[in-house]
């Protein structure tokens, strides 16, 4: 699962026909799109709103596992190109100094930069740095719900002093993302080839919804099944050792009796 | 060699030689400011697993707690013992590692100011008197494995070498020792060196090199006078632990002098309960933490019975090789290196 937020409808248009997305159906407070694992969703201009679009993508996630998020949008830069695309490594809130670091460990290739969060237009461009309006919302809002790592945010240079923000149009911002659709490509494939295996590891036993409709489980002992199927099928692999067939078992206590005897008996062998 | 994601630098220090010699080597690389270290290294929402597959390198300074009392059953069993961490975290993967279940990022922090490290080691010898003191460097780390950044070696071999009344123990899985042949062996630094049997080695300690590359460096160092210790922790419980052991002990006792050994010690499996609760989180798919673990005294421990066969099984087949006089078990509730 990948959650791409953007301000503007002009910074989703390229995704939105690059990846075949179509509109989520139903009534949302913001402008949601959806391609396979792919969400976008457009938050408007701001760090409320940045912050709001990804809280109403995290509920509407809630029980879907991982995922992976990408904020894509355009920034002014005191000294970079204008057209150049970077990832944040680090992300500054200059309304209260607050400063995020989003970890750089994926293989992405790509360029990075500071990337500052203001509340109104930058023109100055005091600082070398990139300036834009969601970021810091945006992350801080993302990694209540997922690890940093898979929290990223993608920028594309639309004005420096040279060429200020009083040029950019709608058409503009849509061509600078377009130009840059090859680097986004590839991140959101690094991003999507990263959260798979992380996905695949935390996922729940095949087994386990099946079990806890057999027999009655408190919320406590379907956290210990979780656990202990975890544990088994690491040990045991798929299906459940013989000892452990469910048709040996009248409750949800004797099953998860049996589980974890057959844990404290095996021997590591390598 | 490591390669790092990206260099992080507190403002505080990048004016520093060292740090400078840093920024060179690493041009290439993103070179992130910071205010404070903990900023990058401490933050919740971070994963010590997806980290660890490519880690950044923090420059730091730190500024307290420079050295610290060894926790009880830790090193020689000696009093006076501290330990002095100049590096957090190690670029080796040992899944038993406890380091994956302290932190919360597997950058590793470097700190640079080896001078005030320096300072307050003195203090700290001047304070034991006449008695001799005993310094462990390999606690929250592998003391030489970035060597080449952090050239620990060069700045406190020599500083050692002018205490003679001080013991400096450098605890390695490194096979990288020319930091360390280029100095002249000095009597009271002690190189401990981490074996497993070869099966455990390559199940659990990812990374690390071969045992044939550690044992040839460990020959050099010997035959270059240095003195060398052997720890065998944690010992790792599995099907055939006793041939494996018993062969580990064999090879290693075939190519180095036994009575020219320093120490040779043991240590279970022991770890911080919340340590073990956070690595099974971040390694649910582990075969080493699927299995039954005891919980004493807070402390996530083989069951009491495997410890003392185990225990018992690996002394004797140590016997046979060295004089129980230069052994010990070692008593922590983490093992490191
Ligand atoms: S046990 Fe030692 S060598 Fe292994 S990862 Fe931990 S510090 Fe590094």
């Amino acid at each position: 699962m990948i959650h791409i937020v953007v301000a503007l409808i002009h910074e989703a248009l390229t995704l939105i026909t690059h990846y075949k997305m179509k509109t989520l159906r139903g009534k949302h407070p913001f402008i949601i799109y959806k391609s396979g694992e792919i969400t976008l969703i457009v938050s408007g201009i701001g760090k409320s709103s940045a912050a709001a679009a990804v809280g109403y993508l995290q509920a509407l996630n809630r029980e879907n596992g991982p995922s992976a998020w990408l904020n894509i949008g355009i920034a002014g830069h005191q000294q970079l190109p204008i057209g150049q695309g970077f990832i944040a490594h680090r992300i500054q809130d200059r309304a209260n100094g607050r400063t995020y670091y989003p970890p750089q460990v994926l293989p992405f290739s790509l360029p990075s930069n500071n990337l500052i969060t203001v509340d109104c237009v930058e023109k100055d461009y005091r600082e070398n740095s990139a300036y834009d309006m969601e970021a810091a919302a945006y992350y801080s809002a993302a990694i209540r719900s997922s690890t940093a790592e898979f929290v990223q945010s993608y920028k594309v240079v639309s004005d420096n002093p040279q060429a200020p923000v009083t040029k950019i149009t709608k058409t503009f911002v849509n061509t600078l993302i377009e130009n840059r659709i090859h680097e986004i490509k590839n991140l959101i494939a690094t991003l999507r080839s990263a959260i798979k295996p992380y996905r695949e590891i935390h996922a729940p036993h095949p087994q386990f919804d099946t079990l806890i409709q057999r027999w009655h489980f408190t919320e406590t002992q379907k956290v210990q099944l979780k656990q202990l199927l975890q544990r088994t099928q690491v040990l045991f692999g798929n299906p459940l050792p013989c000892q452990a067939q469910t048709t040996n078992h009248t409750s949800a206590k004797t099953f998860l009796k049996t589980l974890s005897d057959t844990l404290v008996t095996h021997r590591l062998s390598f | 060699m490591p390669a790092f994601s990206a260099l992080y630098i507190e403002n505080q220090c990048r004016h520093l030689p060292r740090v400078q010699d840093i920024l060179k080597k690493c041009e290439a690389l993103p070179h992130i400011s910071c205010e404070r270290y903990g900023e990058v290294f401490n933050p919740k929402a971070q994963n010590f697993r997806l980290q660890k597959k490519r880690p950044a390198l923090v420059l730091a300074k730190k500024h307290q707690h420079f050295v610290l009392p060894a926790p009880a059953g830790y090193g020689f069993g000696n009093k006076n013992s501290y330990y002095f961490s100049h590096l957090l975290n190690c670029p080796y993967d040992c899944r038993y590692c406890f380091l994956q279940g302290m932190y919360r990022s597997a950058h590793y922090v470097l700190f640079v100011n080896y001078e005030d490290f320096g300072k307050k080691i003195s203090e700290t010898i001047e304070k034991c008197g006449h008695e001799p003191s005993y310094f462990y460097a390999g606690y929250d780390s592998d003391s030489l494995a970035l060597e080449q950044y952090s050239q620990f070696a060069d700045y406190f071999l020599p500083f050692f070498k002018n205490v003679p009344q001080a013991t400096l123990e450098l605890r390695t899985k490194s096979a990288q020792i020319r930091s360390l042949l280029k100095h002249k062996a000095t009597k009271n630094v002690i190189i401990a060196l981490s074996f497993s049997p070869d099966q455990v080695s390559k199940q659990l300690e990812h990374r690390v090199p071969t045992f044939s590359k550690r044992i040839a460096a460990a020959k050099k160092l010997q035959e270059a006078g240095w003195s060398l210790a052997l720890r065998f922790e944690p010992l790792i419980y599995h099907k055939d632990y006793k041939t494996d052991y018993q062969d580990l002990f064999q090879r290693i006792f075939s190519i180095l002098d036994a009575s020219k050994l320093h120490s040779v010690s043991t240590g279970l499996f022991r770890m911080p309960q919340t340590f073990f609760r956070n690595i099974v989180k971040l390694y649910p798919d582990e075969a080493l933490f699927a299995g039954h673990y005891d919980t004493q005294q807070g402390l996530s421990t083989y069951a009491k019975e495997i410890e003392t066969e185990m225990l018992k099984h690996c002394e004797t087949a140590l016997f046979d090789y060295i004089p129980k006089e230069i052994y010990y078990r070692c008593g922590t509730g983490c093992e490191t290196t």
